[in-house]
């Protein structure tokens, strides 16, 4: 279970988060939704101990982030916005420290790992320098580390960034069973159609405030919108994309 | 202006934009999750840097006023700055001439590869020239106002002492880009280990045969060697020049500065010619070489079996194997070790128990002190520190982390060091025993010195961004203090310690409780400190 309460946090004079109050429950994946800016990194890097909070509280499978960070952790699988790793290692050896990390027993994390590598299509790769992978392999590894020590809450900050169409298909699928063996899921994402998709529940937030929730279609028939990138752009205010790009046309044209 | 760099076939557009641009990188350290302020991340660096450097220069400015021979004196402080930026390159410059960042950015780009290699050059030179100048000002200021006040005589210091930055940096950068020519990106880190220990060996060693030149008399009535010493010693020719301005050259001695001036010369043409003509497509062939697979067997070594110590036991492998930056680094510092284990085997000690004259310092001691410090400083950063959001997802403890680090280093290359030294010791000891326990005194008191870096500054493994400003002064401030305080304890341990073997006991106790109690406050400090 994830859960914050009145969570607030400023950057300097800038605030970021203004009392956020959210709460998702063990077997449901919720999307968390917003413009650049909104405060989902904020919301995301507090609940994985990034940083901390400037006042309220966050729970991450009932252990507050600030007073138990250590126990809240062993429960927490985090996948990042940008796949940031030691490359001089390999696949293996990536997934052999976060396994350290986890104080994984050696003798299980071994097997464990290399299915995972497996299912994720690395199984020929994982001896290879992560300096050589591609985004998207990257990104599995990612999913891997964060998966190998059985979570029972994920956070997933775009984790379909980079990966191709079948990787995205898998990945979509896994989510939905973890969901159903009773994990519970964060999932942001800017791809609104795969939030559509994945995400039994939805929280927009914009200048760090909620501004909408619930099941997808009923937040694009509460707007009155078709579709959930309709009412997107009409609860956070953004002028109509087509006109937009009609501006940037004329302005290089004119310079 | 722009017809020089016509002639040297840079593009004078790109070359100012990208070396500016780079500059400002280097001073806009990238922030760590400490959220400190680039700016003051910055000035202290630049600090630290400027006093680090500025003091050895005093203590080249003082030998310029206690000898008269102004050559002699010109000599030895450029011999000191070979040292410093003989030390700054190796360890931490060297690699920018093979790091393949940049080449994503300029690669698909219109740029020439002698405008990359003049922009790396650049790079290189910048920071190598802003050293020279915090250490270069005291000496000097030192030429213009001792034994008579003679601008000249300044004015030539400035240009010896800025012509040999620039030809020292060159020769090295050179090296560097020769490497990557002739070794081929296949073979590039085999080599570079050979290469970074030869380099090292030539220069320390070359530094030590000067030294031998130049230091057989009392600092102040020493004169400069008869032909044809000067002309084994390349900051000779340099210094030639200050003799040149105050009239007292020899014919040898302008021939040696037109020679100095040759090198600088053939230097730039090596570098516009061949080097620079497919230096452009090496780096590239070194950005996407297909990596080797690596064997399936554990690499972490046996020693850390799990937890956190495994952890950074595997990055540090990985990274000792496959980061140039930190092989260069830690590479960078046998040459220095051998260089101070020759120096002593010169001068040792026949027993340790038994107190030397003063003043003469047991310099393989100092070596064992400075060790772990030199070294775990090449683990604190790397090009992935970004990747250490690892440490903050997931439970470990980050006090274990800081710790193991430590550990690691001791484990895998202090106690391997301490072996040689323990072999050299009871080489030259009558009791063995005698060379065993003063060895592993200083072991312990090695650690507990690391321990006390660590404790001022706690770094977990690879988290920090490459610090271009400040790195090399943190290693010639922490070489400094421990020079000073370890010519002392040095010179304590046979006076106070070694006078009977309880004593010797008590002081062994006295080291592991001090050990266990700052392993307590490392591990607290690091809890206390939020993420």
């Amino acid at each position: 279970m994830i859960r914050t309460e009145e969570l607030s946090h400023h950057y300097g004079v800038k605030t970021a988060l203004h009392g956020l109050n959210l709460r998702v429950e063990p077997g449901e994946v919720l999307g968390l939704l917003g413009p650049n800016g909104a405060g989902k990194s904020t919301t995301v890097k507090i609940l994985t101990g990034l940083i901390r909070p400037t006042s309220g509280r966050a729970l991450v499978a009932g252990f507050d982030v600030v007073a138990q960070p250590l126990e809240a952790k062993q429960r927490l699988g985090y996948v990042p916005e940008q796949p940031a790793l030691y490359e001089t290692l390999t696949a293996t050896e990536f997934l052999e420290v976060v396994s350290a990390l986890h104080h994984l027993d050696p003798a299980t994390a071994a097997p464990r790992r290399d299915e995972l590598l497996e299912l994720l299509g690395l199984g020929e790769a994982r001896h290879q320098r992560l300096n050589a992978f591609s985004k998207g392999m990257k990104q599995k590894v990612v999913l891997a580390a964060a998966l190998i020590h059985r979570p029972d809450v994920l956070i997933l900050d775009e984790p379909l960034d980079g990966l191709d169409a079948n990787s995205a298909r898998v990945v979509k699928g896994l989510l939905r069973s973890l969901a159903a063996q009773g994990r519970t899921i964060l999932f942001c994402s800017h791809i609104l159609e795969v939030v559509e998709r994945v995400c039994t529940r939805i929280v927009i937030i914009d200048k760090g405030r909620p501004i909408a929730e619930g099941a997808p279609g009923d937040i694009a028939a509460s707007t009155g919108s078709a579709t959930l990138d309709e009412a997107f752009a009409r609860l956070t205010g953004v002028r109509d994309a087509d006109e937009i790009g009609g501006d940037i046309l004329r302005a290089l044209e004119r310079s | 202006m722009t017809g020089l760099f016509t002639f040297l076939g840079v593009d004078y557009g790109q070359w100012k934009a990208v070396s500016k641009t780079a500059v400002r990188a280097d001073f806009r350290v990238p922030l760590t999750q400490s959220g400190e302020s680039y700016s003051l991340r910055t000035v202290r660096g630049l600090l630290m840097t400027a006093l680090v450097h500025g003091a050895i220069g005093l203590a080249g400015a003082f030998i310029v006023f206690f000898n008269r021979d102004a050559v002699l004196t010109g000599t030895i402080v450029l011999m000191y700055l070979t040292f410093v930026l003989g030390t700054a390159v190796l360890m931490q410059h060297g690699a920018t001439m093979l790091s393949a960042v940049d080449y994503l950015i300029l690669g698909p780009r219109p740029v020439s590869s002698r405008t990359f290699l003049a922009i790396r050059l650049t790079n290189i030179l910048f920071h190598a020239l802003l050293l020279t100048t915090f250490m270069a000002l005291p000496p000097i200021l030192a030429f213009t106002l001792a034994h008579g006040v003679s601008l000249a005589r300044g004015v030539a210091a400035a240009a010896a002492i800025y012509s040999w930055a620039t030809a020292l940096t060159l020769v090295l950068a050179a090296s560097y880009g020769g490497l990557l020519r002739f070794a081929g990106v296949a073979r590039i880190e085999r080599v570079l280990a050979y290469m970074q220990l030869v380099v090292g060996l030539l220069m320390y060693g070359g530094l030590m045969l000067a030294s031998r030149t130049l230091g057989r008399e009392a600092l102040t009535e020493a004169t400069m060697p008869a032909e044809p010493w000067p002309w084994l010693i390349p900051p000779a020719w340099y210094a030639g020049y200050i003799g040149i301005a105050t009239g007292q050259a020899s014919g040898a001695a302008w021939a040696r500065a037109a020679l100095s001036l040759a090198v600088i010369g053939a230097l730039v043409a090596l570098l516009r010619g061949r080097l620079g003509m497919d230096y452009f497509m090496r780096v590239g062939e070194l950005s996407a070489a297909a990596q080797p697979v690596a064997p399936a067997r554990s690499s972490g070594g046996w020693m850390f079996r799990g937890g956190e110590a495994r952890a950074v036991a595997l990055l540090v492998f990985a990274h000792f194997r496959h980061d140039l930056r930190v092989r260069m680094g830690v590479l960078g510092i046998l040459p220095l070790l051998l260089f101070y284990i020759v120096l002593g085997r010169d001068n040792p000690e026949a027993d340790p128990f038994v107190a030397g004259p003063a003043g003469r310092p047991d310099v393989i001691a100092l070596a064992v002190l400075l060790f772990p410090a030199l070294l775990t400083q090449q683990f604190a950063s790397s090009e992935s520190y970004k990747a250490s959001w690892i440490y903050t997802v997931t439970p470990a403890d980050r006090a274990q982390l800081v710790i193991a680090l430590k550990n690691i280093a001791i484990a895998y290359f202090l106690l391997p060091f301490l072996l040689l030294v323990a072999a050299i010791y009871a080489w030259h000891s009558p009791h063995l025993s005698h060379a065993l326990a003063h060895t592993a005194i200083l072991g312990m008191v090695s650690h507990l010195a690391l321990q006390g870096a660590v404790l001022l500054n706690p770094q977990l493994p690879f988290a920090r961004p490459t610090e271009k400003m400040s790195s090399s002064a943190v290693l010639l401030a922490w070489m400094m203090f421990v020079i000073i305080g370890g010519q002392a304890l040095i010179w304590l341990l046979p006076r106070t310690v070694y006078v009977s073997w309880l004593k010797v006991a008590a002081a062994a106790g006295g080291l592991v409780a001090l050990t266990w109690v700052l392993n307590r406050l490392i591990a607290w400090r690091v809890r206390a400190t939020p993420n």
